[in-house]
């Protein structure tokens, strides 16, 4: 609630910058005044003048001073660059502002003899004080900058966070390769002709298949229970096209269908190894998958024989590093996610926490 | 012309030759042969029945579609069947008779075996012995891609040799003998094609008549001026020539 507050206040403090600053020029006139007249015993017309043409002054040149300091960014120069620019600045500045005041006040006072006296002795005071404005001003200016360069940042990074889970959904979707769905498609056309229930089976399953990765959670979370549903769906399709080539063996623990996983974090896993045991091998593949709860961690096991003697084309191994990285990103820790491989059978193990961080 | 076009089928999925079958019964003038799910079956049935045209697949497990294509002699009249199209273009630069995309009509297998029955009649009229398939070889090599495989066929025997476990190439007239831990086998290829399409990595030319695999090199001494002689761990002793060994060093 404070929080929303301090936000609030900066917000509108952000709007209404330029009020701001001439509310801050007038109060600080105001309490200039106040000094001279109760404090140095100045008369009050003199004291009036003085606090009105320093002020107003100062305000002026300091609203140049922000352009200045625009263009002066503190990240790319050098200490001894910015001393040097800044102390010419305040030069420039308080010789501009104390000579121009001088003169116009010399000018409309001129009767004023105690006057005179006065602006003469507090020259040196009004220097200390013109250093201390300047100062005071360039680094509220920085700090505005500065808020407002983080501000911009951390807009952009949401903006690319937005883009990221974009992306990633994309990816998930286009893992879904078009040549798996053309072959179904003509599996079903030759069904229609000799088997016409089972194309219906296939059409239906097909479609329910294709729907759960067009509305993907925006969670991205899904259940176990869930995934592997969608992934029975498709090695169901699968089989329907190479029948014996591929055996499905499961082993769920009970009580761990509940748990929460990323969504589409097994079919990529199941789908490579379709496309590296049952593609690749004349003979069957052994495909199983094994979940269960184990010291407060899902662990699950994909795995899938596959024919030595095939030379499959080398994956890229992009599926299995997606898996990686989206592993890490959620909880953040990158040894989530072990490969076993021996002569004919290769594992993904995973170990996915109760909580994503 | 026969009267029949004999045809073979050649898919690794049962319904997708099912599929063909099926559009194929009902159509006058052509006969289904037989029926495969692989490409090592396919090479015996179709040097065993000889058929006028294949229904060819593309991806196959262990040897896909293409590969089948390199070793089969003599080939027939090829209509490839694909869900990928991707493939398209070089199934046409191999002169295939068409390419049906999976899923396709009746209509459109029709028409493919049409122009099959055209080319077949064609061939048969003028009496010429040289298929369309002919300049096959000469075609393959134009194709950039770099080799993970080497099938090679000796009768009806189809070996895949992968690339890593080769030991050098050597070449012999119009063949290159493969030397790999799988034996020696001859393929119909040229050295320049070979230069060109192993992995550069790990293959180099050390001589006009030899392609080494530096993963077997034991050892290297000068033989006499300008020439190297290489030792193989398998015991083979190789020449470079200088250029050859320049081309070595730089690889090593």
């Amino acid at each position: 609630m404070i929080m929303r507050t301090d936000r609030q206040i900066i917000r509108n403090l952000k709007d209404h910058l330029e009020l701001v600053y001439i509310l801050m020029w007038v109060v600080l006139g105001a309490i200039h005044f106040f000094l001279l007249f109760s404090g140095y015993g100045v008369n009050a017309r003199a004291a009036i003048a003085d606090s009105i043409v320093f002020n107003a002054l100062f305000a002026l040149i300091g609203a140049g001073l922000w352009n200045m300091v625009r263009y002066s960014d503190l990240q790319t120069r050098k200490l001894g660059e910015l001393a040097f620019y800044h102390l010419s600045g305040a030069t420039v500045t308080i010789f501009a502002w104390l000579g121009i005041g001088y003169l116009i006040l010399n000018n409309i006072l001129e009767q004023d003899f105690y006057y005179h006296v006065f602006l003469k002795d507090t020259l040196s005071f009004r220097i200390v004080t013109g250093v201390m404005f300047y100062a005071l001003l360039v680094t509220i200016y920085y700090l505005l900058i500065n808020f407002r360069e983080l501000k911009e940042k951390s807009q952009r990074e949401a903006k690319l966070t937005g883009l990221l889970k974009e992306a990633e959904l994309n990816m998930l979707r286009s893992q879904i390769r078009p040549h798996f769905l053309f072959n179904s498609l003509n599996s079903i056309s030759a069904l229609t002709m000799t088997d016409p229930a089972r194309a219906q089976e296939m059409v239906i399953k097909l479609s329910e298949f294709m729907r759960y990765t067009l509305n993907l959670p925006d969670s991205m979370m899904s259940t176990l229970e869930k995934e592997l549903h969608h992934v029975e769906l498709y090695l169901d399709i699968e089989k329907v096209r190479f029948s014996d080539r591929l055996i499905f063996e499961k082993s769920i623990e009970p009580g761990s269908e509940t748990w929460k996983l990323p969504v589409m974090i097994l079919q990529p896993l199941i789908e490579n190894s379709v496309k590296y045991g049952v593609y690749e091998s004349s003979d069957p593949t052994r495909i199983s998958l094994e979940a269960r709860v184990d010291d407060g961690v899902l662990d699950i096991r994909v795995g899938n024989t596959y024919d030595p003697e095939a030379i499959t084309k080398k994956g890229t191994g992009t599926g299995l590093k997606n898996i990686q990285g989206r592993l890490l990103n959620l909880y953040g820790t990158s040894t989530l996610m072990k490969i076993k491989s021996s002569e004919n059978y290769f594992e993904v193990h995973l170990r996915i926490p109760k909580y994503a961080r | 012309m026969p009267d029949k076009i004999r045809v073979i089928i050649i898919d690794d999925e049962s319904l997708a030759r099912d599929l063909v079958r099926k559009y194929l019964e009902g159509i006058p003038g052509v006969e289904v042969a037989g029926e495969c799910a692989n490409g090592f079956e396919a090479l015996k049935m179709v040097q065993d029945l000889k058929p006028d045209l294949l229904f060819l697949d593309i991806q196959m497990p262990k040897i896909d579609g293409f590969e089948l294509l390199e070793v089969l002699d003599p080939k027939p009249q090829i209509i490839f069947t694909t869900a990928f199209d991707q493939y398209a273009i070089r199934a046409f630069e191999m002169n295939a008779v068409d390419y049906l995309l999976k899923p396709f009509s009746k209509e459109r297998l029709e028409q493919a075996l049409e122009k099959a029955r055209k080319l077949l009649s064609d061939k048969y009229g003028q009496s010429d012995k040289s298929g369309p398939l002919d300049n096959l070889q000469q075609q393959i090599e134009d194709d950039k891609k770099q080799l993970e495989r080497v099938i090679t066929r000796m009768g009806s025997k189809i070996t895949v040799i992968p690339v890593e476990k080769i030991w050098y190439l050597e070449s012999a007239d119009d063949y290159v003998m493969i030397h790999s831990e799988l034996g020696n086998h001859l393929k119909e290829k040229t050295m320049k094609y070979f230069e060109e399409h192993l992995p550069n990595d790990q293959f180099v030319r050390i001589h006009r008549s030899h392609i080494l695999n530096i993963s077997y090199i034991a050892g290297i001494e000068l033989y006499e001026k300008d020439t190297h002689l290489i030792s193989l761990k398998s015991g083979d002793k190789l020449r470079a020539s200088a250029e050859g060994y320049k081309r070595l060093k730089e690889r090593l």
